[in-house]
């Protein structure tokens, strides 16, 4: 009983849990080759390392400025041209057969395509995010906009809305949860497009950062920059919950209903 | 059709419904329909389920022109909406992403009313409908009654010349559809307001309206316009111990049920 009461908490079961894996981890990592594998300690005395060094975060602000640049072209086209094609039919019908190709095709396969047009710099790794971060997120502005209730359409014709209106007081916060839900899943993906550009092209980044010790087998350090991304990934999608939180109250509460 | 003679002729009316007819593609909601609405008068319209109720509603407030014959209200035909007319939606109609508050300031903004006057109203209509403690709430936050509150609160906000009602107590339990009832025959009380009232109750019919139109099946035209002739300010359970609520609710079910014969007679 006592037990069971101890366990209610969720953040205490987590809680145990993380002590459980990361020590079956340290023991075992321990006797393994560290050539091939590391353990916990071993990966935060290399961080220790690599950020007293200031090495971490001289490639951790370089990747970090290639995702914002990405995820921001991205956003800036996406979003207006997801409403344009989901108002307008003929922008809709005339764009939809190269949004769905290229959604469709594996970002992975123009990557070396584009270091050959856009050399080994920073424009060629913000094009890579911008790619992976741009479809997602216009086919969810699109979505989001055809969702808008049509009841509600008609509420704000009722009362005499203008067409500019109708835009402000309904269809846009109507689509704003859905712009957000695919800003998660779109830098996600900027996530992937940016290691992956960064193992493609330059010697700068966090991804460089992973195939240089991978290439020199220093385990231990290779797995820092994993850790960082994995930490930026995850706070990454908390920092968006908490927007869609703020920016958009009604639709948590609505969803859990 | 001999209560037709207390019809008023459509020079008098607020609203005057000649010749109306909808149809969309084969099938014909309603057709050569006629009514006029007076000032000042509550006018419910009952009908079976499917019978257009609605259809007339959203075509008297211009949100879909009838096919053929014509929608006059202050002399005008009606085209497309006009702000001097107020909805309250039977599904609420709230905006989720929009406080209490602003849901009833919608309109009003988009008339672009200077921001204090807003706010006068705003508060006004909130204390009217008792919702003053919820201002700052989310839609989903309040209980079906209450978001009708806001509903009409909105619509009452904009002092509209005439209010249409599309069965609003339609979706609330029915111990809160009474209280609603009795709210609105107070908030009348205070404020004589026009109103048009789609329901398919004839209790509510009875209850509130000062007339009754009686609505066939589709096609739809109206069968009987009747008199209420019980006094307002009323009271609900007073009125329902009336032996004449009791002989008009036969009256209007016969009515109906007449229909209802008709309709299932034309399917055979």
């Amino acid at each position: 009983m006592q037990i069971r009461e101890f366990l209610s908490k969720d953040l205490t079961v987590r809680g145990i849990s993380l002590v459980i894996v990361l020590s079956a981890w340290e023991v075992y990592g321990r006797s393994v080759n560290p050539i091939l594998f590391t353990y916990p300690t071993a990966i935060v005395r290399a961080f220790v390392e690599l950020a007293q060094k200031g090495e971490l975060w001289r490639y951790g602000l370089q990747s970090l400025q290639v995702l914002v640049y990405g995820v921001l072209m991205g956003v800036l086209v996406a979003v207006p041209m997801g409403v344009l094609t989901a108002r307008f039919r003929v922008i809709d019908k005339a764009t939809d057969i190269y949004v769905n190709a290229l959604y469709a095709t594996p970002m992975v396969a123009i990557v070396p395509l584009l270091v050959l047009w856009f050399g080994f710099g920073i424009q060629a790794k913000t094009i890579v995010v911008f790619l992976f971060t741009v479809f997602p997120l216009l086919i969810n502005t699109y979505q989001g906009v055809k969702n808008v209730d049509k009841n509600l359409l008609e509420v704000a014709r009722s009362f005499c809305s203008s067409e500019r209106q109708l835009w402000f007081d309904v269809i846009l916060p109507s689509a704003l949860p859905f712009i957000i839900a695919g800003f998660r899943l779109a830098v996600g993906r900027a996530l992937v497009g940016m290691v992956l550009a960064e193992f493609y092209t330059s010697i700068a980044g966090l991804g460089y950062l992973i195939v240089r010790y991978s290439n020199t087998f220093q385990t231990a350090k290779l797995f820092v920059p994993i850790v960082v991304l994995m930490a930026l990934g995850v706070a990454s999608m908390e920092l968006l919950k908490w927007v869609e939180r703020k920016l958009a109250p009604w639709n948590r509460a609505i969803e859990e209903k | 059709m001999k209560h037709m003679q207390h019809e008023p002729n459509a020079n008098q009316a607020i609203v005057s419904i000649q010749e109306a007819t909808k149809t969309f593609g084969e099938i014909v909601t309603f057709q050569g329909l006629n009514l006029n609405i007076r000032k000042n008068e509550v006018l419910c319209i009952v009908g079976p389920s499917g019978c257009g109720k609605t259809t007339l509603l959203r075509s008297i407030n211009g949100l879909c022109p009838p096919t053929s014959g014509k929608i006059v209200f202050h002399g005008k035909v009606v085209s497309e909406p006009d702000p001097r007319m107020a909805m309250v939606f039977q599904q609420f109609g709230l905006f989720p992403w929009k406080t209490v508050w602003h849901n009833v300031a919608y309109p009003l903004n988009l008339r672009k009313m200077a921001k204090n006057e807003v706010k006068d109203r705003v508060e006004n209509y909130l204390k009217m409908v008792g919702l003053e403690a919820f201002a700052h709430k989310y839609p989903y936050q309040l209980s079906g009654g209450m978001q009708q509150r806001v509903g009409l609160a909105r619509a009452l906000a904009t002092h509209p010349e005439l209010m249409l009602m599309d069965e609003p107590f339609a979706s609330v339990d029915a111990q809160t559809r009474e209280v609603l009832q009795m709210e609105l025959l107070s908030i009348t009380e205070k404020q004589t307001q026009t109103m048009i009232f789609i329901t398919h109750s004839i209790d509510e019919a009875i209850v509130l309206g000062d007339r009754i139109a009686v609505m066939s099946h589709r096609p739809s035209r109206i069968v009987e316009v009747i008199d209420v002739e019980i006094p307002k300010p009323r009271e609900i359970s007073a009125v329902k111990s009336l032996p004449y609520y009791s002989n008009l609710r036969n009256h209007i079910w016969e009515l109906l049920m007449d229909q209802g014969r008709r309709a299932r007679k034309e399917v055979s």
